[in-house]
């Protein structure tokens, strides 16, 4: 029997099999990876929060949501909610204001790629000195007997070194710019080399002056940057609870909460903590990415 | 009896690097109100010349005049222009709309009068509807539209569409041709377009400027320049040509005797020159050339043997090779014949002309452009 | 003045250089401060923090390269910085090349590995503690804290990697495939050239999140542990002395060395084999 439209092969190859399902197959491996290592820990916790106790693993037995009432009820969860986010949300502006003119600089004005290069490497650098250690250093930059109170006192401007350098909000917030300027800066960097040139020509051809041009265009398409840099360093200070411990004295925020929970092995309640960051984490995550199409600068 | 010139250009010099001379000391002007059409094959600058009027590029030497003043330090955002660029440019972030709206919304039109006109400007452009789609949304010949829109709602005192039909199907060119045409009449300001499309020069043109590496070759009406090229680029660039070399023998008021390799031919001369004795270039145009039995009615015949033909659907064109074994096209309404027959061809003085140089480039041999380059 | 705003950013961008880097100019500087503390500025020079014998009264006074615990802790950071970037970078590449194409849950997938850097590091570190709990890992090491040094430094490497994409590689490898090219080739001689940049700075930057890491891996990491649990450790201890100075130069210098003979390594290597 001739057949006239030509037979199906009778089995495919593994390689055509893996050749025509590649996009498939490259994304197992990372699946795999996150599922395990991001979303089921993530789930545990959740999950953990309700029990009660000094319950280490999920009982299913002991489902309770005492943590959120009493969680819920207190004071002090809402005033370190207000500290926390306030914060986070002050120091990610303060990032951003200090890392997009540079971002702009590199992406506009530097001419030679290879320059860029060099450059985004120097940013890089100080990275490699641990965190902590670069946290230190600027007790020696601020610190009575730091780098700034030497000069004004050499430059003859104050009496005494000024103590209250260290230790206060601000610190913080120097800090934290320092810690998560790569953070906000490569993104926003990324999302400028992006646009076409001759969008900007075009827009001056048809009337708008350089100032508009940037505002219209250039910042508009940098948005997408701007949102995952600005969420980054949101995260990663809301987050982060060494550098408040260490340098802002006082200030009390939810990640510390979490770990001092933590420590005292009521794992239960600090996660119910950290299930509140992450809620207004997420929420904040949702808003912005509704708002902004950041997937038009990494793909189509 | 001057006209007002709306834009003037004089001896502009631009250089890409060291190397590269893009705009040759190029001059002229274009009155208010024209539909100036730059025409020119790729690289010679027409591009250049639009984006230097624009303001987007900066030029070596010479100056530009919009409306009498110097633009010289001018930026482009306050000259009193619009740009359609080549790779149209829609800004991605915005919707049709707002695209389109822009140079309104710069303008500080208000958002009735804005509306108003872009929605007449898509229709304009066969995009009505297309308000709220995105540029990404779009194909090609939709996003050039979307560009072309963008610029004539502004109604600038110069308009300027660098090769605005490039990507448009040829039904819809035909019409928007017309429509540019027609729009710029009632609008009133001088357009000026770029293309490498010749037809598409000579359709619409009012006055057509022909470029040719960073140097003008010729300005004038488009029939101008079909019937009387000035040189040889300009006569094979803008629509086709037969074209023979010899050397001017005699000369008297507008006619020219040149001896070329297929005898004799009497053509028109323009320009003041001495030609004769001077290597020189004859050209007909095919459709210009008959077939006929009797030599005797025309001022030139040759004869020639009948080698091919090429449909162009509501005329033929024939191919002729002569005893020099050199090629003569002929564009006419069907005839009867078969190949190999020999034929006799004939034109009259006024329809061949005689050229004296290849181009205005100086230093460009007639014979390098004639036989390739 | 040519471009008035070009110099305005000029001046802007070295100041926040300047600023930026203080940090570590002064960390490298007062490491060679003979006196035991980290006040500006410095009276003697001494690289006694580098190469000094140890002293018998107080522990822990010595030099780094007679402390063989710091050494330790340096190498088990290094360890498990290079170990995270070579397994973080073929994660990324799959990711960011798997994802050009429209599928279904694309979107999904794309912020499924942003996760890794949204989700706080708390958040991470409890969790990651409870995971292994569940499942019965008791000793925890270097390796049970590299999964999640993985899944932090993935997403940062991937909008790298993507963002840095050339339009036409698609049409590049289709071209190369109508001519008769199986997939492996298409990848070796096509698309891997395209993106070797990229590759190697998300394993710069993959190595240089891992090495920084504290907040998730103080929960999954025991022993000697890695640069920034030791420093924290000892931070809340003992006060700051420019050993630690020290430690950070080694280690930016440790660091510069092995991301340098790893980036070539990576050009000259996968040159050779392309």
């Amino acid at each position: 029997m001739v057949s006239d439209v030509g037979d199906l092969p009778e089995k495919t190859s593994i390689r055509e099999f893996l050749a025509r399902h590649s996009s498939y197959m490259l994304m197992l491996p990372p699946l795999i990876a996150f599922i395990l290592f991001m979303i089921i820990p993530t789930a545990m916790v959740l999950l953990l929060s309700f029990n009660a106790g000094g319950q280490v693993t999920f009982d299913p037995t002991q489902i309770t949501i005492e943590n959120y009432i009493k969680m819920l009820t207190r004071q002090t969860t809402y005033i370190l909610i207000r500290d926390t986010f306030g914060m986070s949300l002050l120091s990610t502006i303060v990032t951003l204001i200090v890392a997009y003119p540079v971002a702009y600089f590199l992406a506009f004005k530097v001419e030679s790629f290879r320059f860029q290069n060099i450059l985004l490497f120097l940013l890089i650098v100080p990275y490699w000195v641990d965190w902590s250690i670069r946290s230190i250093s600027w007790l020696s930059i601020l610190g009575s007997d730091g780098v700034v109170n030497y000069l004004l006192l050499s430059l003859g401007w104050i009496k005494e070194p000024i103590g209250e350098l260290l230790f206060t909000r601000w610190t913080l917030l120097i800090i934290w710019a320092q810690t998560n300027m790569l953070f906000m800066l490569f993104p926003i960097y990324l999302a400028l080399i992006k646009i076409d040139p001759e969008l900007l020509a075009v827009a001056q051809a048809l009337g708008a002056s350089p100032s508009r041009t940037f505002y219209h265009i250039t910042f508009k398409l940098s948005l997408p940057g701007v949102i995952v840099g600005s969420v980054f360093v949101f995260v990663s200070t809301i987050g982060d609870y060494v550098t408040p411990a260490l340098w802002a004295g006082g200030l009390q925020t939810l990640g510390l909460t979490v770990q001092n929970y933590a420590w005292l092995f009521q794992w239960p309640v600090a996660s119910t903590f950290a299930v509140l960051m992450l809620i207004v984490t997420l929420t904040i995550l949702y808003v912005m990415l509704k708002t902004v199409n950041i997937k038009r600068v990494f793909y189509e | 009896m001057k006209m007002a010139t709306v834009l003037e250009i004089k001896d502009l010099v631009k250089w890409y690097g060291k190397e590269v001379l893009a705009l040759n000391k190029v001059s002229f002007g274009v009155e208010k109100g024209d539909f100036f059409v730059l025409i020119g094959p790729s690289g010679c600058g027409k591009s250049t010349l639009l984006k230097c009027i624009a303001g987007i590029l900066h030029w070596d030497q010479g100056d530009i005049y919009i409306g009498g003043k110097s633009m010289k330090g001018v930026p482009a955002y306050k000259r009193d222009i619009a740009l359609m660029p080549e790779r149209y440019a829609l800004f991605p972030n915005m919707r049709i709309f707002d695209n389109v709206a822009f140079g309104l919304r710069m303008r500080g039109e208000d958002i009735s009068e804005i509306r108003k006109n872009v929605n007449e400007a898509l229709k304009m452009v066969g995009l009505e509807g297309f308000e709220r789609r995105w540029p990404g949304e779009l194909s090609g010949g939709q996003q050039q539209r979307v560009s072309i829109a963008r610029a004539i709602v502004v109604n600038p005192a110069v308009l300027l569409l660098d090769e605005p039909l490039s990507h448009v199907d040829y039904r819809l060119q035909r019409k928007m041709m017309d429509d540019f045409r027609k729009l710029q009449s009632e609008l009133g300001n001088t357009w000026i377009l770029t293309t490498h499309v010749q037809e598409q020069g000579l359709s619409m043109a009012r006055t057509m400027m022909v470029m040719n590496t960073g140097v003008v070759e010729q300005i004038g009406t488009p029939e101008e320049i079909y019937d009387h090229p000035r040189t040889v680029f300009a006569a094979r660039f803008v629509g086709d040509i037969n074209l023979f070399h010899g050397e001017a023998v005699s000369q008297e008021k507008r006619k020219c005797r040149v001896k070329t390799e297929v005898g004799e031919l009497v053509g028109t001369y323009l320009g003041d020159s001495d030609l004769r004795g001077r290597k020189v270039a004859y050209g007909v145009r095919p459709e210009k050339v008959k077939i006929t039995k009797d030599t005797d009615t025309y001022d030139n015949a040759v004869r020639a043997k009948l080698t091919g033909h090429y449909y162009f659907g509501e005329l033929i064109e024939y191919s002729f090779e002569t005893k020099e074994n050199l090629d003569i096209k002929v564009r006419t309404e069907p005839i009867e014949c078969r190949l190999g027959d020999t034929f006799a061809l004939g034109w009259n003085a006024e329809d061949g002309s005689v050229l004296e140089k290849s181009c205005m480039i100086e230093g460009v041999d007639i014979e390098e452009v004639i036989y390739g380059k | 003045m040519r471009d008035p705003v070009k110099t305005i950013l000029t001046i802007y961008t070295v100041i926040m250089l300047f600023i930026f880097l203080l940090p570590l100019i002064l960390v490298m500087v007062l490491s060679f401060n003979a006196d035991a503390n980290i006040a500006f500025p410095i009276k003697r020079f001494s690289l006694y923090w580098y190469v000094g014998e140890p002293v018998t009264l107080g522990k822990g006074i010595s030099g780094i390269i007679h402390d063989p615990y710091i050494i330790r802790v340096i190498t088990n950071s290094v360890i498990l910085g290079v170990s995270t970037a070579i397994i973080a970078t073929p994660l990324v590449t799959a990711s960011a090349l798997a994802l050009r194409r429209r599928f279904h849950g694309r979107d999904t997938f794309f912020y499924l590995l942003l996760s890794g850097f949204i989700i706080p590091a708390i958040i991470s570190g409890i969790g990651a503690n409870i995971l292994y709990k569940s499942i019965g890992v008791k000793e925890y090491s270097l390796w049970t804290a590299l999964p999640f040094h993985v899944v932090y430094t993935v997403p940062f490497g991937l909008i790298l990697t993507m963002a840095r994409f050339d339009p036409y590689m698609v049409e590049y490898e289709n071209a190369a495939r109508a001519l008769g090219a199986g997939e492996w080739n298409v990848f070796k001689k096509i698309t891997f050239p395209l993106i070797r940049a990229q590759v190697i700075s998300a394993f710069f930057f993959s190595f240089t999140l891992s090495l920084g890491e504290l907040l998730r891996t103080s929960f999954v990491i025991a022993g000697i542990g890695s640069i920034p649990t030791y420093v924290y450790n000892q931070m809340s201890v003992t006060a700051p002395t420019p050993k630690w100075f020290a430690l950070g130069t080694v280690t930016t210098i440790v660091s510069f060395v092995v991301l340098m003979v790893i980036a070539i390594f990576l050009t000259k290597e996968i040159r050779k084999v392309v």
